[in-house]
């Protein structure tokens, strides 16, 4: 320590240099590490080892706390081998899996993982054993599809449990048909092949492909579909437009018979 | 004017005043010839709808998208909704800020006429007995009786034909031996291999467009691919299903809903009415909800082409419960 | 200031003109002569035209009814000139406006209702004014008939109105029903199917009843036709005749009316008919017209073209029928599933219970109530004052203890609903449902008898003490006492105070002084009298009076006795209220 107080000049230099230090040894040793690693969630197209090796990965980390190291399933989760892709995409894309809790059902919410990171857990799934893969874009697009036809088809295969239109339904045992108004045209394709939960399998030999994509487009047109008569109450029928006939239609009415019988101002 | 309440018999020209109100408008003739104006505004505001309602609906000369309905329906009846409420508004404020808000009161004579007048009444009508002599000529009334009484017979006989007898109709289904299983949406036979595991289809023994509406509301069968192991047959109808694949009928037992929700994982199915729950893999017993009968069940097999047939008709009338059903 | 002039003298035209009613036109005298002389109507005129009607809001309930089923004939008329009740099977075209059924098969009932709502201007509007006008119709009808209830209406003379009025409920039921299932959609073809089904259940005749209704085995052919005509001729004949008779016979034995200053159990005190209560009442017309279309434009209702034409072996979650049949969908969902086999035979319990017992009780049960209440009070005195239904405690508490159950089974109708929206196990609500089926309606009886006698106690208190002025004095004693103020005699007199239930009318004593044995102590039906009697009519606290003898601990003063310096403070307060 010098006897004399330093110029300024040096003062700040000393100063600046410790931080300058502290700065690049973080650089140096983050970009060190960097070259280190592995760098996960780039899968190089036409390598699927490599894609395998990488779910694989994930879904050790993710995962296998339920469904065993080996997807052999547990007591709170069933074995994925031979549940194909497909399953692997919907219930990841959905947000479905990994549960949050062990609810009474899995529940769409936002996904955690990407989509290539999706695809890896996919492709490692469909490794252990042959099963649904997922659909190609030509596949689940509607093309020159009849929604008409769809309507029937969804009539009599699909409204019992999600409703006239969509909407969901009550299942037993705390479980539920989920609302399809967030299902992109892969999903109900994935859906309706795989069989998510407790939903019924639906595979190409019963419900071929066109005959998916008569059923998507009329989910699909349904959501878009304009409601001609007004305000549609959540499309949940009849329970709704009786709550409003009293709230709205014999409340308002009462109200002004209460007008009509209301005692008259007296002039002071 | 007097506050006292003033009783006029019969033949004055309006009811008595019990309470004679006096609103500000009644003292203050600039308040009612504003009372007026706002009344006035409320009718014009109605008539400004009616004239809204006629330019909205020549405004579409045709109806060509759900759009159209929609924007239509909206502007037809809020502008309808105007008309009406400016009507509704301005005769009721008419009534209450206009015309005199006295109460006024009125008596009421016993609604029974007097003694006297109950008395010859009822006179007349002993009187009138005695004259048709039916007290003493009970010919007359036995055969009228008769007569009378045999008459209500032919009302009710003429709507014997409304509908034929049900006789055994309720008892059977169009499914016999050898009926095939057809997809119910495409009328092509079910073949082994078809449906995977853990999934339905609905059938039917004939083209939907073939069978009258009467025998299709019967007939819906769900054929249920199983998984291996799961089926627990009732004793006798171990040969009933066919490789894990059972086949009931749609129609539930309860009320006659069709089921359609077959739950994969719990094997039952839910009937959506009133929530009557079935236990697929034992054949189908009822383990919730109101209906009482598990539902009848039919045997299948495939045949040497590998589609599914029927070995034999139901061995039970399907639908809801009925009284000659044992 | 402005140019429209309002009109008339510059006196107000609310003040009668002192030199008496001018002399009427010639031209009306002679139009009215030439109408009486052929019909007698200046007679009719002179005695209806002065009728005098009482205002009370509650009282135009009925008139939502009233106008409600106007709106429905008009409304429905037109909706005849379109529909086709077919059940053959028609092509939609495939340039149909509702793109989602194009090409499909379909019953001519169905696609003329597409038609209407798609390709008719102003059809969809007219469509859902129908409905929604039913559905305020069949509310109205309830909120009336709760007035009627709770006020005590029914009471002799007019117990055939209320039977009237059991009728009316019960067609107008079966009216919307039919209505809601002539589109032919899937959502109303499976409320038929249900209905075939409690038809088939009626033991020894319900097939052949079930056949002859429907013209065979369901859906059966003719079925939809014959729906028709009895929606659009026969019930609403029956409804009109009905309502012409409810109507004439209120004119005829003149409304009731709530306790008040001058009113009595002899007069009638409000306003004339002509012109005031007819505008009132016309003006409502506009205003019921005027929701009902407000509705229309804004709220979509029953919208067949989502639910798809009919098919027997499709069905839709969720599925609902309208309200006023949703209690019957309860009962028929919380049942348990009983079912007796006898000597071949098959006796559905958990469909006729349901679907068949419970609604002939509710309606038996009303239509008898007046009857059956006159007899536990032996009340057969004519009444033409509304009871305030805290004076009766017994009969608010059986009312309100009815519409909870009945709204138990309504809620039980959409379990499902209620089960996907909360999140809730679907069967944890059919048992909660049971349950409550059983446990609410009684708490709701005790409850509501506490709040009657509590707000009756309320009532007798400020009637004797007055209300509480908020002014805090100071005796020479040192003792603090807030000042009560009077009520104004009208207010008390709308209290109805006289009009109080009281206990039920003393039995006779079981052995008269000479020893001889009273008949009606020992009649078995007596007994039951006395026993319902007991049970609805006898209060738990002692008969409130008007003020004196009910025992106020922490008031600290006797009855009647008031310290010479409250009193004054009182006498003073009494000056300045009102």
């Amino acid at each position: 320590m010098s006897t004399t107080p330093e110029p300024r000049a040096r003062r700040r230099r000393r100063r600046l240099a410790g931080y300058a230090v502290i700065v690049g040894a973080l650089l140096g040793v983050g970009t060190a590490y960097g070259f280190v690693t592995e760098r996960p969630g780039v899968a190089e197209a036409g390598n699927p080892s490599q894609e395998v090796l990488q779910g694989k990965a994930l879904y050790l980390q993710g995962c296998s706390s339920c469904h065993g190291l080996a997807a052999e399933g547990g007591t709170d989760a069933p074995s994925l081998i031979g549940v194909g892709a497909a399953a692997v995409d919907f219930q990841v894309s959905t947000g479905r899996m990994p549960l949050q809790a062990t609810d009474a059902e899995a529940r769409r919410k936002p996904p955690r993982y990407t989509p290539a990171e999706t695809a890896e857990i996919a492709a490692f799934v469909a490794a252990l054993a042959p099963g649904p893969s997922v659909p190609s874009k030509d596949q689940y697009t509607p093309t020159d599809a009849d929604m008409a036809l769809g309507g029937t088809l969804f009539r009599t295969n699909c409204s019992s449990c999600h409703n006239f239109t969509g909407e969901g339904g009550a299942l037993s045992y705390g479980k539920s048909a989920p609302s399809l108004k967030n299902a992109t045209d892969q999903q109900i394709y994935e859906a309706m092949l795989t069989g998510p939960g407790t939903m019924p399998v639906f595979g190409d030999r019963q419900l071929t492909t066109a005959q998916k994509q008569d059923i998507i487009a009329y989910v699909q047109g349904m959501k878009a579909e304009p409601d001609p008569g007004g305000f549609n109450l959540g499309r949940s029928g009849a329970i709704a437009e009786g709550l409003v006939a009293w709230l709205a239609g014999i409340g308002v009415l009462a109200g002004v018979a209460m007008w009509i019988g209301a005692r008259a101002r007296r002039a002071r | 004017m007097s506050d006292q309440v003033e009783l006029h018999d019969e033949g004055s020209v309006r009811p008595p005043i019990i309470e004679r109100v006096v609103r500000p408008q009644d003292a203050d003739p600039k308040k009612a010839d504003w009372a007026e104006r706002k009344i006035a505004l409320m009718f014009l505001v109605s008539a400004a709808g009616t004239i809204g309602f006629i330019a909205a609906y020549i405004a579409i000369p045709t109806l060509s998208t759900t759009k159209d309905v929609r924007w239509s329906n909206f502007w037809l009846g809020i502008s309808l909704t105007v008309s009406l409420a400016g009507l509704a508004a301005g005769i009721i404020a008419w009534v209450r800020w206009i015309m005199p808000a006295h109460e006024v009161v009125q008596e009421r004579h016993s609604l029974a006429a007097s003694d006297a007048d109950l008395e010859i009444a009822s006179q007349i009508i002993v009187v009138g007995v005695e004259e048709t002599g039916i007290a003493r000529r009970s010919l007359i009334k036995r055969s009228l009786g008769l007569a009378l009484g045999l008459f209500a017979l032919p009302g009710v006989l003429v709507l014997r034909d409304l509908g034929p007898l049900p006789r055994t109709s309720l008892d059977t289904t169009l499914w016999k031996a050898n009926s095939p299983l057809l997809n119910a949406e495409t009328g092509s036979p079910v073949k082994l291999g078809d449906l995977e595991v853990g999934s339905f289809t609905t059938v039917v023994p004939v083209p939907v467009e073939q069978m009258s509406e009467e025998d299709y509301a019967k007939t819906p069968v769900l054929l249920i691919r199983l998984e291996p192991g799961i089926n627990k047959p009732a004793p006798g109808r171990e040969n009933w299903a066919y490789q894990d694949h059972v086949a009931y009928s749609k129609i539930c037992t309860h009320v006659g809903c069709p089921i359609g929700l077959y739950q994969k994982q719990s094997h039952k199915l839910l009937c959506p009415c009133h929530q009557s729950t079935f236990d697929v893999p034992k054949a189908c017993k009822v383990v919730f909800g109101p209906a009482a009968r598990a539902l009848p069940q039919l045997p299948i097999s495939v045949n040497d082409a590998g589609e599914f047939i029927a070995t034999a008709p139901f061995d039970q009338p399907v639908g809801p419960s009925f009284f000659e059903r044992s | 200031m402005t140019t429209i002039r309002p009109g008339g003298a510059r006196k107000s035209a609310t003040t009668p003109n002192p030199a008496g009613p001018k002399p009427a036109p010639k031209i009306l005298k002679k139009g009215l002569g030439e109408v009486d002389e052929r019909f007698g109507t200046a007679g009719f005129l002179k005695r209806n035209l002065n009728k005098v009607f009482p205002d009370h809001w509650s009282f135009m309930l009925g008139e939502i009814a009233l106008y409600s089923f106007v709106i429905l004939l008009i409304s429905g008329t037109f909706l005849t000139f379109f529909f086709r009740p077919g059940t053959n099977t028609v092509i939609y075209p495939t340039n149909g406006n509702y793109v989602p059924l194009r090409g499909l098969p379909m019953t001519e009932a169905f696609e003329s209702t597409l038609r209407i709502s798609f390709d008719v201007r102003g059809g969809l509007l007219i469509r859902q004014i129908h409905h929604w006008a039913a559905l305020l119709f069949m509310a109205a009808i309830v909120a009336h008939c709760c007035r009627i209830f709770f006020t005590g209406a029914f009471r002799k003379p007019r117990e055939t109105n209320w039977l009237i009025g059991v009728g009316l409920v019960s067609l107008g039921l079966l009216e919307g029903f039919a209505g809601y299932s002539l589109p032919d959609d899937l959502l109303s073809g499976t409320g038929l199917r249900i209905a075939y089904g409690i038809i088939e259940s009626i033991p020894i005749v319900g097939t052949y009843l079930g056949s002859f209704v429907f013209g065979g085995q369901f859906p059966g052919p003719d079925f939809i036709p014959r729906l028709f005509t009895i929606h659009i001729l026969l019930v609403p004949g029956i409804l009109l005749s009905l309502i012409t008779a409810h109507m004439i016979i209120m004119w005829h034995q003149k409304h009731t009316q709530w306790p008040g200053e001058h009113r009595t159990n002899d007069n009638v005190v409000g306003a004339p008919f002509y012109p005031a209560f007819m505008a009132k009442t016309g003006g409502f017309f506009f205003a019921t017209f005027a929701v009902t279309a407000g509705l229309s434009a804004l709220v979509q209702i029953n919208p067949v073209w989502l639910y798809g034409p009919y098919n027997p072996a499709q069905v839709g979650a969720g599925s609902q029928p309208d309200f006023y049949i949703g209690w019957l969908e309860g009962t028929l969902r919380m049942m348990p599933n009983l079912e007796t086999h006898v000597d071949g035979h098959t006796i559905s319990w958990n469909v006729l219970i349901p679907a068949v017992v419970i609604p002939g009780l509710l309606f038996t049960a009303m239509a008898i109530y007046p009857f059956l209440e006159a007899w536990v009070t032996r009340d057969y005195a004519i009444h033409n004052i509304c009871d305030r239904p805290r004076n009766r405690p017994g009969r608010t508490a059986l009312g309100v203890a009815v519409l909870t159950e009945l709204g138990v089974c309504l809620l039980a109708g959409g379990n499902d609903v209620i089960s996907e929206k909360y999140n809730v196990s679907l069967y944890a609500t059919t048992w909660t449902f049971r349950v409550a089926f059983f446990v609410l309606p009684p708490l709701a009886f005790m409850a509501t008898r506490r709040i009657c006698l509590g707000l009756q106690y309320r009532d007798a208190h400020s009637a004797q003490h007055g209300y509480e002025t908020g002014r805090i004095v100071m005796l020479a004693n040192g003792e603090f006492i807030e000042v009560e103020s009077a009520l104004p005699e009208d207010v008390v007199a709308r209290m109805g105070l006289e009009y109080r239930q009281g206990p039920p009318p003393a039995l006779e004593p079981p052995v008269d002084e000479h020893g001889v044995r009273s008949k009606s102590r020992h009649n078995p039906l007596e007994k039951v009298r006395g026993r319902i009697g007991g049970f609805l009519y006898e209060p738990d606290v002692e008969p409130l009076t008007n003020g004196h003898g009910d025992g106020h601990a922490s008031s600290g003063h006797a009855d009647g006795e008031l310290p010479a310096a409250e009193q004054t403070e009182l006498t003073s307060g009494q000056g300045h209220s009102d």
